[in-house]
């Protein structure tokens, strides 16, 4: 049990402080591999490792950023030893987590400063209320993110590639955890989830 | 069967079991309480995470964008010279120049050595012959030039809170007027917009636009804001209305029926009096705060009147 926990708060670590340069992972592959070429892979995959991207990120100019250095690394690892199909999006997903993690630290030095500013400048925040219908269906989406944000990883990264349709094998392979980990990291997510989502919005969880 | 941990039942709903494990887990949820309590309990907060987070991953993909992106980005690594090629090019150049100076630095022969000695000892009888003949009585330039400076009066300063053009970090002027020792020196605070991006508006009425200005009255600057916020929240209002307008005369002006126009008018002609008097009444007695209650009063009815307005006429524009 000892070794279990400690080899998830390793991946948790990891998750939370990646390498300022992020090393691309090396592929896993198979005997049998039978690589997708790169049209095929970005048509199949490039929704998810945006969507992932977005949903860490929150800002489409950086998810589309993160998008393509994902494929550039891809284009250049097929060169050299591409992953097999099996591995192919969790290995994908892997560099685009790990891209946003790095790209959201670096924001946060650059960016603080001026949206502080901006506040003091305006006033207080969203002074200018959209007049649009979808604010309040926006307003809740936020919400959701802004809970999932609070989740400690890997528990919320376990749960946002369950989201996204992946399986356990895949999550552990993007992960790098163990398979049978899997299940309590996501029932821990999703505990975690209701009870902050259930305090924020005073809904019950 | 022992019961089930979280992670097994997790899986199980999950549909990640194996079947054999499957039917063992389904035959001991039918036998037993607590574990078929704990998975109806982990439905529910499943469902609640999929209800309020799937909206969230429901954005629209740029496909065509990043297509074009990507290939472009691979366009250019296959056509581009690439950069690694050319740099140990250039270091080593430069190490080559960097060896060769030093290199001749450090081979000196016995005759370069007295030349080059001989060369220091001019040198040194130059300078020295150079401090004897400059005249001691001779003004110092640069403290005639600071002598000037200190009896030019200092003109009256012009403070623009609102220039988005400034690019530097945060300026801090600092005036000094010598002649008159009892003024403390006028502070200014500009702070400039980032990226390139105005948060101030210039044409809104709100006071934050205006340079914060601390300093004496006798001070030459005199860049105090004409109307200081009455209420802790006017800045809020002005805000807000000031966007408001701006919606309505961006998207309604023209589809707006020349009635509605009217009685919009007529309307914000009253709110505005309003707020004429009201602000009037609450700057003379700051203490009263009846008239400050007033004032918002009158802030908000010109809010909801602008958001009346402003949805009516998006929903006519919507309706052409």
């Amino acid at each position: 049990m000892r070794v279990r926990a400690s080899k998830i708060s390793e991946t948790a670590e990891a998750l939370r402080n990646p390498e300022e340069e992020v090393a691309t992972p090396a592929p896993q592959t198979s005997a049998d591999a039978n690589a997708l070429g790169f049209d095929e892979a970005f048509m199949l995959h490039h929704r998810a490792v945006y969507n992932t991207s977005y949903a860490l990120l929150r800002d489409a100019g950086l998810a589309e950023d993160v998008t393509q250095e994902v494929f550039l690394r891809f284009y250049h690892q097929l060169n050299a030893e591409p992953p097999a199909d099996e591995f192919l999006r969790p290995w994908l997903l892997r560099v685009a987590i790990n891209l946003s993690h790095n790209t959201m630290r670096s924001r946060t030095r650059s960016v603080a400063r001026e949206e502080e500013f901006a506040k003091q400048s305006i006033g207080t925040d969203g002074l200018t209320a959209p007049l649009d219908a979808d604010y309040e269906r926006r307003t809740e989406i936020e919400e959701a993110r802004r809970v999932l944000e609070k989740i400690e990883e890997p528990m919320r990264s376990c749960l946002l590639l369950k989201q996204q349709g992946l399986s356990y094998r895949e999550i552990a392979s993007t992960l790098s955890i163990n398979e049978t980990y899997v299940g309590s990291l996501v029932a821990r997510g999703r505990k975690e989830f209701a009870r902050v989502y259930g305090k924020i919005g005073g809904r019950k969880g | 069967m022992t019961c089930l941990d979280e992670g097994t039942l997790q899986a199980y709903l999950d549909g990640e079991l194996s079947p054999e494990t499957l039917n063992g887990i389904a035959a001991h949820l039918a036998a037993c309480a607590p574990c078929t309590e704990a998975a109806r309990a982990a439905q529910e907060e499943l469902a609640l995470f999929s209800t309020a987070y799937t909206p969230a991953l429901c954005v629209s993909v740029p496909t065509a964008k990043l297509r074009a992106r990507l290939d472009e980005a691979i366009a250019e690594l296959n056509t581009a010279p690439r950069p690694f090629a050319t740099q140990p090019a250039i270091s080593s150049r430069l190490r080559s120049f960097y060896e060769s100076i030093v290199a001749s630095l450090t081979t000196f022969t016995p005759r370069q050595a007295t030349a080059f000695a001989s060369f220091l000892v001019a040198v040194a009888f130059a300078v020295v012959a150079f401090v004897l003949t400059g005249s001691p009585d001779k003004p110092n330039a640069s403290q005639d030039e600071i002598a000037k400076v200190t009896q030019v009066p200092i003109p009256a300063a012009t403070i623009n809170g609102t220039r988005g053009d400034e690019q530097t970090g945060r300026d801090q002027v600092e005036i000094q007027t010598p002649g008159d020792p009892s003024d403390a020196p006028v502070r200014i605070n500009r702070r400039p917009s980032t990226s390139g991006v105005n948060f101030i508006n210039a044409s809104s009425p709100a006071p934050s636009g205006v340079a914060r200005v601390n300093g004496g009255s006798a001070n030459p600057v005199t860049a105090t804001p004409k109307s200081e916020p009455v209420l802790e929240d006017e800045k809020t209002y002005l805000s807000s209305i000031a966007s408001l307008s701006t919606a309505i005369e961006a998207r309604g002006a023209e589809a707006m029926t020349p009635t509605l126009r009217a009685e919009y008018e007529r309307n914000l002609a009253v709110v505005n009096q309003a707020i004429v008097s009201s602000r009037v009444a609450a700057r003379q007695n700051p203490q009263d705060t009846d008239a400050k209650d007033f004032l918002r009063a009158a802030y908000q009815n010109k809010v909801e009147l602008l958001s009346a307005i402003a949805d009516q006429s998006q929903l006519a524009s919507s309706r052409d």
